[in-house]
């Protein structure tokens, strides 16, 4: 007889939640188009590549003027945090609501033994990476590139990612606190509905309150509007002491110029006391509010049919797309999910309109350029208000999409639905926000008209890529609506959308310079009569067309031919 | 009128479906029975336009589902598995989208005949994300009923059903099929397949096993009618697939000594 050692008893590791995400991913890699993926990395590297010189040469010339342009450079990259964090801030609660409370997998996580704050935990870092990765993908080579110009220490770049990371990881833990609090007070029965509207006004009104650290002097202005319109443009100047984006900004201006500044300690101690907070709240309320989530609406029975309303029969008339289209507005105002991005939307817009308008920049070149540059700003703010809207507009049909699928609508009426659906909101959103900032900057005839027109075309060409993008990748089984927008061909969306901004400045450079360097050469709108600006003209409307229809093409043949 | 010709259905490495045939004439009820992962619900996504088939043609109402794709899916109205539908409209808020896709006349009229039909007359200004998954598959099953389809494909239609909604769906179908109209449904339940279906395809692995009326699938392996209601097909089933499994024995003995 022989004798085989007793077998060594390994002691038993707490399984990974995070090694299990990342083993899913690992597959889902795996399975997914090669081609899709050397595409996304060759659009990154572009991407990249396109930021670093653009920055390289805009610091190369503003510094020719000295601390004047230098400063300029500092103000845009306040504004930049600002308006991205914002962003970052309004649409984190509701992320982490959907993230936090109504992910399929956590009717598996939270009945295993597994610690609650641990499920908590990854779930926040979800939220983090649907709200806050691509802002940090941009600008990290944004800052590493000032690091570079400035000739930083080199114990400025990681200082610089941190704060970076930071600048966007206190809006997720803010949303991540209010999710957990609003999921444990809000009435049974409408727990998502009351949560998530709560969430967006809480956190829009918290963006607009950290500047209103007194607020018998906010009552007392709001009085008098002349004094609110003052209290609005101080609470978003870019100097304003108390933004945590412009604490940031501090940190990682003094940081490429060698300094350690004083705005990373409060800027660390929010993020962390967030966190902290979150997580300490989540341990004791997080299984009780899931549990409560669980209870949607409650029926109350009305055997009384309701009929169709003059609206639905109006778009019904238009056929199956009006159909369509009614149906994804009537799912959207239902959907908190859905109808709290437009409420995101308008609060961008303010912010953004409220930041450029404070920019106090006496020379009117330098005006008048960052007029013209920050159209490309607005292209993205569309553009982000499109990966919320306009690429996942096919995918939030779901599990529900057989329903079309296997109905009489072509592919191309669907798409086409989903682009009439978006495209009001986006215009609307690209024209106000182009025709008032270039009033509030004061700019020329020409610049005016310039953004009037870069708007439409922004607006018709990112949201024909958002539709037909996500109507060429949709993501039908993602845990929640947040999950759509991140995903390869979201950064597609988000890559591509930003070079067309990119695109339509190059367009229209030309006669846009003539008219701010040389006014007296090009006066009104003279600029757009000479061949380059006819030449710029002619490319924008070629542009606008070609991008819009070969987007919504994609769309729908690679909807055709899904299966 | 389904036609079905030479449908292969290849995923990677895998065959799903092998060479498949089989027509449906107006006026039958046609079952498509097999074990899991047998091809059946492979055939009807192909069908339905749900998935393109690696060769062969997939026709519908004298359609080709992927070359007409609209006129073939105005002909026929589908039932899937699992009922996944809007859950932020009520159930007489979809069936009127469905009814407007579908063109249909008089659409509020038919819809609270269907759910005063299915008993959901109480509910149909609720959400649908309040209801219960059987509720859910009576209102998957009057949607595609709705456009009184001339052809009605089903992918196991009795899944969460109580058995007063079951009984009333398998004599929906028989009577769908006698107005005739044509249906085709795939099903695990024998006893629902014998009850309701003229002519039978057993599936196994992709490939078919045996085909014909009830009638011919007995001459064909040998059994008689059973004393229990559901039996006769039962032992049918097995025969054949033991059949299979025995040829798949021999297969490899071959292999193994050549």
């Amino acid at each position: 007889m022989t004798t085989r050692p007793a077998p060594t008893i390994q002691p038993l590791r707490q399984p990974s939640l995070l090694n299990l995400k990342l083993t899913a991913l690992r597959h889902t890699l795996r399975r997914g188009p090669k081609w899709g993926y050397v595409f996304v990395a060759l659009l990154a590297v572009l991407l990249v590549w396109g930021e670093v010189y653009g920055i390289w040469r805009a610091l190369n010339f503003l510094g020719s003027f000295g601390s004047i342009g230098t400063n300029v450079f500092a103000r845009v990259l306040e504004i930049g945090l600002i308006t991205l964090s914002s962003g970052v801030t309004f649409s984190a609660t509701t992320a982490a609501i959907s993230t936090l409370y109504l992910s399929e997998d956590l009717n598996f996580l939270l009945t295993q033994p597994i610690k609650t704050w641990r499920v908590f935990a990854l779930k926040v870092s979800e939220t983090f990476l649907n709200t806050a990765m691509v802002p940090v993908f941009l600008t990290i080579p944004l800052l590493l590139t000032v690091g570079v110009f400035f000739h930083a220490p080199v114990w400025a770049y990681p200082l610089m990612v941190l704060t970076a990371l930071m600048t966007f990881a206190a809006p997720v833990g803010l949303g991540a606190l209010l999710a957990v609090l609003l999921m444990r007070v809000a009435p049974v029965g409408r727990v998502r509905e009351v949560s998530t509207g709560l969430g967006v006004l809480i956190s829009a009104g918290l963006v607009y309150a950290i500047r209103a650290l007194r607020p018998e002097v906010l009552i007392q202005k709001m009085q008098d509007p002349a004094q609110f319109e003052t209290l609005l443009k101080n609470f978003a100047s870019p100097s304003s002491p108390f933004l945590p984006p412009v604490w940031a900004s501090q940190s990682i201006w003094g940081a490429a110029q060698g300094r350690l500044d004083w705005g990373l300690l409060p800027l660390l101690i929010l993020t962390v006391g967030l966190l902290a907070a979150a997580t300490a709240l989540a341990t004791r309320a997080y299984q009780d509010g899931w549990a409560r989530a669980l209870d949607s609406s409650t029926p109350r029975l009305d055997p009384t049919p309701k009929r169709a309303t003059l609206t639905e029969r109006l778009f019904a008339r238009l056929g199956p797309g009006g159909s369509l289209a009614y149906k994804d507005l009537r799912v959207t105002l239902r959907d908190p999910t859905q109808w709290s991005q437009l409420l995101v939307v308008v609060a961008l817009a303010g912010v953004y309109l409220v930041s450029v308008k404070a920019v106090p920049i006496p020379i009117p070149q330098f005006r008048g350029i960052l007029g013209y540059v920050q159209l490309a700003f607005q292209g993205f703010i569309v553009s982000g208000v499109a990966v919320r809207l306009a690429f996942p507009a096919l995918s939030t049909e779901a599990k529900a999409y057989w329903l079309l699928r296997t109905g009489p609508i072509s592919a191309q009426q669907i798409v086409l639905s989903k682009f009439y659906g978006v495209l009001p909101v986006t215009l609307t959103l690209g024209l106000v926000m182009g025709i008032a900032s270039a009033r509030s900057m004061d700019l020329g005839p020409t610049l005016l008209l310039l953004s009037v027109l870069v708007s439409v075309s922004n607006a018709f060409v990112i949201t024909a890529l958002g539709v037909g993008l996500g109507a060429a990748a949709p993501k039908f089984d993602a845990d929640n609506p947040a999950e759509i927008g991140v995903s390869p061909g979201g950064l597609a969306f988000m890559g591509l959308s930003l070079a067309y901004s990119v695109l339509c400045l190059l367009l229209l450079a030309r006669p846009a310079a003539g008219s701010v360097l040389r006014p007296d050469l090009f006066p009104g709108l003279y600029a757009l009569g000479t061949p380059e600006g006819v030449l710029g003209l002619i490319g924008l409307t070629l542009a606008t067309v070609l991008g819009t229809w070969l987007s919504l093409r994609l769309g729908w043949r690679r909807l055709d031919a899904l299966e | 009128m389904i036609e079905v010709s030479h449908y292969s259905k290849r995923y990677g490495a895998h065959e799903a479906v092998q060479d498949l045939s089989f027509t449906v004439q107006p006026g039958a009820v046609f079952g498509l029975l097999g074990s899991n992962g047998a091809g059946k619900t492979t055939t009807i996504r192909a069908l339905v336009g749900l998935t393109r088939p690696t060769s062969g043609t997939v026709r519908v109402a004298g359609f080709d589902v992927w070359k007409e794709p609209v006129k073939a899916k105005a002909a026929f109205g589908y039932i899937p598995d699992r009922p996944y539908l809007y859950g932020k409209l009520t159930a007489r808020e979809l069936l009127r989208f469905v009814g407007q896709l579908y063109k249909v006349e008089g659409a509020d009229a038919e819809i609270d005949r269907w759910l005063t039909l299915f008993r959901l007359e109480d509910f149909g200004n609720e959400l649908i994300e309040t209801f219960s998954h059987g509720m859910r598959q009576k209102v998957a099953i009057i949607s595609a009923m709705l456009p009184d389809p001339g052809v009605l494909i089903i992918d196991e239609p009795m899944v969460g059903l109580d058995p007063h909604a079951a009984r009333q769906v398998r004599e929906l179908f028989r009577a769908h099929a006698d107005r005739g109209r044509t249906v085709l449904l795939t099903t695990h339940s024998l006893p629902l397949a014998e009850a309701v279906c003229d002519r039978l395809v057993v599936l196994d692995r992709g490939r078919v096993l045996g085909e014909g009326t009830m009638d011919d699938l007995r001459t064909r392996t040998g059994t008689a009618a059973g004393g229990v209601h559901g039996d006769s097909l039962e032992r049918i089933f097995f025969r054949l697939m033991e059949e299979e499994q025995e040829e798949e024995r021999q297969r490899r003995e071959v292999v193994a000594a050549g």
